[in-house]
This record gives structure tokens, sequence and C-alpha cells, in this order.
């Protein structure tokens, strides 16, 4: 279970990942969101894999989404906001276009996939949040139930501090652009 | 019940291993959400990846019926749902002509006139159990067969205008799969949880075999199943799947063999390969070369 506060961060970004998906052309709408939430009350939201297949499995229902899926969801779970200068999302939102790595800034390390992740309950991983996500090292590698108040007021913060969240479509072009 | 007993992924992966069925985590955390939601799970892959062993493998684990609609082009409601028994309504109509009764329309529209076909099977309100609804390869059947289903899964119910509605008490657990030889419509896929099963890994091809036959000699196994992951790496027109794996462990068994040899593969891979140009490119020089790495590799 997750604590009511966290909670609330937790649903916030599930939205604005459902947001990102449905930017990048796949077609995700309200009722799955509220389905990937019902969801997530039967999964471990810690485990990253577990996560990872439950979004997966309501959010695609087209095998050649997956790749695209798959390196929204690295990139929105998992990157720090520092790193989210720009994204350029090239003609992604083109069904079907040939899988093309996405534009971002050098300097990011590899992640594993989740396919690749270990599925014991000992590896467990954190998931982190792009939009709660603090430059302070700390703040990246904890799990919400860790938290202190303090920190979840900063988390908080944060988030309103980042809010400017932009969405802007070009011809051909799709710009996700975080101001930190 | 097991949908109220099944506390996790782990323990659902482990009840399908129990029933010989090796589902990755992936596949587990589908099949479990589905069970939790009552949604449909709609499997694509090509053919013999296990899709159609999950629904039996699931009828098994929740001790219930299987009904099974197999799709094909053409399929329509009184296939799919309900037929009005016309041969016992005019059996009836004669016998009581000949008893100079008079009979009205609805003596002759009432359930024991009905033949109820796969999906109204499932829905009935009678059975004690919810079953296991398996939709199989539904890409065969029609757009306007996907629209009825579509309907039909949203509220699991049918209505038969002379009769009225039945509504499913228990809904089942419906299990769609294709083999994605056309694109299925994604209203249908957006009502379900998609999965994509693959082609298995080297580890995991193994492991089913060890599993299912575990008569067979480990080097066997271990040769064959590295020998069809080295084939659909090939073009061929059908590529093996899993169940032509262990069909081919089956039959070197009963040839008695614990080892792959260059004569008995060219004489054996009618049970690995349907066509006679796939069964052509890979005889010969392709047969040594793939015998020679799966050789090397033990």
């Amino acid at each position: 279970m997750v604590p009511e506060a966290e909670g609330r961060h937790l649903l916030r970004n599930l939205v604005l990942f459902g947001r990102v998906l449905r930017g990048l052309g796949l077609d995700v709408n309200p009722g799955r969101m509220i389905d990937l939430v019902q969801a997530l009350s039967h999964v471990e939201v810690g485990v990253r894999s577990d996560f990872y297949h439950a979004a997966r499995s309501l959010l695609v229902h087209r095998r050649d989404d997956v790749p695209l899926f798959d390196e929204a969801f690295a990139m929105f779970w998992q990157k720090p906001l520092g790193e989210w200068k720009l994204v350029e999302i090239k003609g992604r939102r083109v069904r079907r276009s040939p899988p093309k790595p996405l534009t971002v800034t050098p300097n990011i390390r590899p992640e594993p996939s989740p396919e690749s992740l270990p599925e014991d309950a000992e590896t467990r991983q954190v998931i982190e949040l792009t939009k709660t996500y603090s430059e302070r090292d700390a703040l990246r590698t904890r799990d919400f139930s860790d938290l202190s108040e303090s920190e979840l007021d900063e988390v908080q913060r944060l988030i309103q501090e980042t809010s400017a969240a932009r969405w802007s479509a070009t011809p051909g072009c799709f710009f996700i652009s975080f101001t930190a | 019940m097991l949908n109220a007993d099944l506390s996790s992924i782990e323990e659902l992966q482990a009840q399908l291993r129990d029933k010989l069925y090796i589902a990755d985590r992936g596949l587990a955390t589908a099949i479990f959400l589905a069970l939790k939601l009552g949604r449909p799970l709609f499997l694509e892959g090509e053919a013999g990846v296990g899709k159609t062993e999950i629904a039996k493998v699931l009828t098994e684990l929740l001790d219930t019926e299987l009904i099974r609609l197999q799709c094909y082009e053409g399929l329509d409601v009184s296939q799919a749902v309900y037929e009005w028994n016309y041969t016992r309504q005019m059996m009836h109509i004669r016998l009581a002509e000949s008893r100079g009764e008079k009979l009205e329309e609805k003596d002759l529209f009432g359930a024991e006139f009905l033949l109820k076909r796969p999906l109204l099977k499932a829905i009935d309100a009678s059975a004690s159990k919810a079953p296991v609804l398996l939709i199989d390869e539904v890409d065969r059947s029609d757009e306007e067969f996907e629209a009825y289903l579509l309907e039909l899964l949203s509220d699991f119910q049918v209505t038969i205008p002379e009769i009225g509605t039945f509504k499913a008490e228990r809904p089942p657990v419906v299990v769609v799969t294709s083999n994605r030889t056309r694109e299925v419509h994604d209203a249908l896929k957006r009502r379900c949880l998609y999965f994509w099963i693959d082609y298995p890994t080297f580890q995991k091809e193994l492991e089913i075999v060890r599993a299912k036959l575990p008569h067979a000699s480990a080097q066997l196994s271990s040769q064959v199943t590295r020998f069809v992951q080295e084939l659909r790496r090939m073009e061929l027109y059908k590529v093996p799947g899993v169940a032509e794996t262990l069909d081919w462990v089956n039959a070197l068994v009963a040839l008695d063999k614990e080892a792959l040899d260059e004569s008995i593969v060219e004489d054996t891979l009618g049970a690995l390969l349907k066509y006679r140009d796939d069964v052509d490119r890979v005889k010969g020089d392709q047969t040594q070369a793939i015998l020679g790495r799966v050789q090397a590799a033990g």
C-alpha cells in the first residue's frame, strides 16, 4: 500500500505519464488510466518490473507500440529531471514509424531494460518519479515511504517549481520541455 | 476459488509451473491482473508460442469448464452465440397438428428450442462456476463479429428478441488470442489486458522441454532446443513454434535417440518444418552447419 501523500504524487505522475504516451500517439484514455490505478492496488508498486508490466499490459495494445512505450517508460520513470532539458521526439507521432533512439542530452548512463531486471523481491528497485526528482541524490534513490515530512514538502516544492512542463507540437516535431 | 486465494504474481507463476506452463514475469503479471480486474486477456504472438495453452492451463487452475470458440472467416451469430433448433420446432408443430392442438408462437421459442453456442454458454447464468472462455484466433473472424464481441465483452449479456436478456452472474474468464494475420481493432483490444508472447529464449524453451518431456535425455533436449532456436533466425516460410520443438523431441525419443546426428535430423525434419520449401532449405549444408554449432555447444 502507498501512503496517501505519496499516492497523490504517484497519481499525479501517472496522469502525466499517460499524457506523455498520448502525446506520442499511443491510444491511452482516462478509462485506461483508471484501470491502471486499480491494477496498481494488486501489484507491488515498488517492484519496478511489475509496475512496468502492469502499465504495459493496460496502456499498450499494439506490438509496434511496445518499443515506444519502453523508451517513454525508461525516460519518464528513471531519468532525473536535470537530464530532461529538452527532448525531441521527431516524427514519433506517426504511428508505426521505425524505432529510432530518442535524442537526449549526452552522458546518460544506459539503464537496464525492465525485462532484464532480476525478479526476486530482494532486488526491488525504487521507482523514481521524474516530476518528484530533486537534484539532491538523497531524494533520487529514496522510496516515497522512506521520505520524511520535510522531504515530502521539498518534493512538493519541486513539483511546483517544475510544473512549467510545456507541451508544444510543431509540424513534424514533438517537444517535451521541462524547465528546471 | 483461485481468484480469491491468489495473493501474488509469484504464486500464480508457481501454480502455472505446477501445471507445466512456464510463464515469464510479464505474462504472469498480465494474467494475474486479468483475473483480479475481471478483464479479458488478449494474447498476440506467432503460432505455437503457447497462447491457447494458457486458457487450458487456467481452466485447470480454476477447476472450471473451458468453452472454446474457434474463429474463422464468416463466423456469425448463429455459430457463435445461439441458433433456433428448426428441426425440433418443425417436429413440435407436426406433433401438435396431429394431436389437433393449437400452437402459439411463444410455444416454439422457448429455452428447449434454443441451441446455445459458445458465447451464450459462457454467460449462461445456470453455470455454477465462471467458465474460461477461449476466443481463439480472433484475427480470422470478420470485423462485424469483432464489433459483436466488443459489445459482449463490455457487459457480458446477450439479448435474444424472442426470450429476453441473458446476463452472466459470474462473468467468464476470457482469453482472446490472435496470430496477427491482420490487425484486430483497437476498440476490442482496449477492453483487454494485452500481452505479446514472443518465442521463448533458449533457457526458457529448454525449461519447457524438460518440464513437459522429462523422459528425454538432457543432451537431446538441449541440442534440439538449440537447433530450433537457430532455425528461428533463418528466413523460413513457417518458423517452428514451441509445439513443434516438443513434437520433434517426442519423435526422437520414440526413435530411442539420445543425441542429434545429421541423418536423424534430415529424416525427422518433417516434425519441425511443415513446408517442403523450408525442409529443402534446411537440408544439407544448413543442417550440417547448425548441427556443428549445436554439437560444439554441448
